[in-house]
């Protein structure tokens, strides 16, 4: 008998579709709330539309895409099956009235019960996550770079969400000691470079060789990363913690700063290694991504030099455009690209997979309609170039346009990868 | 008693979904070998922990059922030798470096 050929290893096709399907509602939200309260945005990062913005893209457009995703690559990659599907559907339960809960709470600004229900759902979530992603990969025969990076990216989720919560008691039990920003700051650094970071690094130098066969380059650049990002992120927070606040972000956000620099150019080593020349439009969104990557990674170095800047007499918080430019700029391109690379992957092997030999079959690029995320690639990039504008001059109008154009994108992104679930009969095949 | 043509041609229909390939002509295939009612197929992956690995092992053992029912069918899966870019057919190799972008 072959090798791993009585291993079933085939995602689920439910589970996964339910998660990728809540992550693109999550992003209309996001983008809908967005332009109802555009003014808000004009505050400072403390205030309530972009917590509640923030968290609806993390923990629904962000989260649910990287659960789906990783409930669909982790059994491939480590060729080992899902440990548990149905604690997947449970966790999922958890996660959405979770996020609701939450989003609520943040949006109307009132930090009571409803967040710390909402916080404690998500943490439940988060635990079942783990649990099962960690069962999954200690199932595997041998370990692998990628399985590495997402047990990091595991441990980082879970002191994200459990400091998340804590400082959400903290609004109306005041027990921390010290400055409650200073504290976010190293919830968010946990989230967005820990737990997303280590994941996207993870991932990427597995996912990007494959659709691009590139052959013949090194990982030692990723292992690089590891050890850099790992000593960034610890060292950025335990300063914190300890009070070293100015003189530990001067030494640990240029490490952090290094780490993504060093992975950028592992990306660029594997793109240069490529056997398939040509570049279908997943892989185009997401190289722009990761660029974005390279931008939000200057302007967060600039941050410990410029923390706000003065137009008209206003004072304009620098960390609401970092955030745009990696929440919107490097995350959301990058998860689009993927989805366009990832789904059709998930339709086909659930649909046309049973039918190879039997009669013609469409590729993959076949499942996605060209018109609609050509149309959307030009779209999404535009807008981000005019939402950046109005929050750097500060213009409500030009805001709002760009998230008009944004919202639009996103649309077209929602439908695109609607279509690829519609089954393609050999006619259109022809 | 069938040929190794025969074999490899029913291997033919089996695609890398993604590149849009077969695993003849990228190479995939070392060795078949049939004997009395055996088919044995010695094959590779480009990569070990290739996405594919499952859908690619299960449709060629199906195809060959399906074609040669009275065979029984054993995949070998191998990774030694590596698979190296060099195994692509030249039909292969030009579709891969000249495609154009979509």
């Amino acid at each position: 008998m072959a090798k791993g050929i009585n291993i079933f290893m085939s995602p689920s096709f439910k589970l996964i579709s339910l998660h990728f399907f809540s992550a693109i509602l999550s992003l209309l939200a996001a983008v809908v709330l967005m332009m109802v309260s555009y003014q808000g945005l004009f505050w400072n990062h403390f205030s309530p539309v972009i917590l509640a913005v923030t968290h609806l893209m993390v923990l629904g457009w962000i989260a649910f895409t990287i659960f789906g995703a990783m409930f669909q690559l982790t059994p491939v990659v480590l060729q080992t099956p899902l440990w548990s599907e149905k604690l997947g559907f449970v966790q999922y339960g958890f996660h959405l009235i979770g996020l609701v809960l939450l989003i609520y709470s943040f949006y109307i600004f009132a930090f009571n019960w409803i967040t710390v229900i909402g916080g404690s759902l998500l943490l439940i979530a988060v635990v079942l996550f783990i649990i099962n992603n960690s069962m999954t990969i200690y199932g595997a025969k041998e370990n692998n770079i990628t399985g590495v990076f997402m047990i990091a990216g595991n441990i980082y989720l879970f002191l994200t969400v459990v400091m998340g919560l804590m400082l959400a008691i903290n609004q109306f039990y005041n027990y921390l000691p010290g400055n409650h920003l200073k504290l976010l700051t190293v919830h968010a650094h946990l989230g967005m470079a820990g737990w997303i970071g280590m994941i996207i690094c993870g991932v990427s130098v597995k996912l990007i060789p494959m659709f691009n066969l590139s052959h013949g380059f090194s990982f030692k650049p990723t292992w690089v990363v590891f050890y850099v990002l790992n000593v960034g992120i610890v060292g950025f927070s335990l300063s914190r913690f300890f009070g070293f606040d100015s003189t530990g972000d001067y030494i640990f956000i240029p490490v952090i700063a290094v780490a993504f620099l060093i992975f950028f150019y592992q990306i660029l080593m594997i793109i240069k290694h490529r056997l398939k020349k040509q570049m279908d439009l997943g892989i185009k969104i997401s190289l722009f991504g990761y660029s974005t990557l390279v931008v939000a990674t200057l302007v967060g170095v600039a941050l410990l030099f410029v923390a706000n800047y003065t137009i008209d007499d206003k004072s304009i918080d620098l960390a609401v455009i970092y955030g745009f430019i990696l929440i919107f700029g490097f995350f959301s391109q990058l998860i689009m690209g993927q989805l366009y690379k990832i789904v059709p992957f998930l339709i086909w092997l659930h649909y046309y997979s049973k039918l190879v030999g039997k009669q013609k079959v469409p590729l993959t690029k076949d499942l996605i309609n060209k018109d609609f995320s050509r149309a959307q690639y030009y779209l999404t990039n535009s807008s981000n170039f005019v939402v950046l504008a109005g929050f750097v001059f500060q213009i409500g109008e030009v805001l709002l346009a760009g998230l008009g154009l944004y919202l639009a994108g996103a649309i077209l992104f929602a439908m695109s990868i609607a279509q690829t679930y519609v089954r393609k009969t050999e006619d259109d095949l022809k | 008693m069938i040929s190794s043509e025969q074999v490899l041609e029913k291997l033919s229909y089996v695609i890398d979904p993604e590149l849009g390939l077969n695993i003849v002509e990228m190479g995939l295939v070392y060795e078949t070998i049939i004997k009395e009612d055996v088919i044995l197929v010695k094959m590779t992956l480009t990569t070990p922990g290739c996405p594919m690995h499952d859908t690619i092992v299960t449709n060629a053992e199906k195809t060959l059922q399906r074609a040669f029912p009275q065979y029984r069918i054993f995949i070998d899966l191998v990774w030694e030798p590596a698979w190296t870019p060099e195994a692509l057919s030249p039909e292969a190799k030009k579709k891969i470096y000249y495609g154009e972008d979509e």
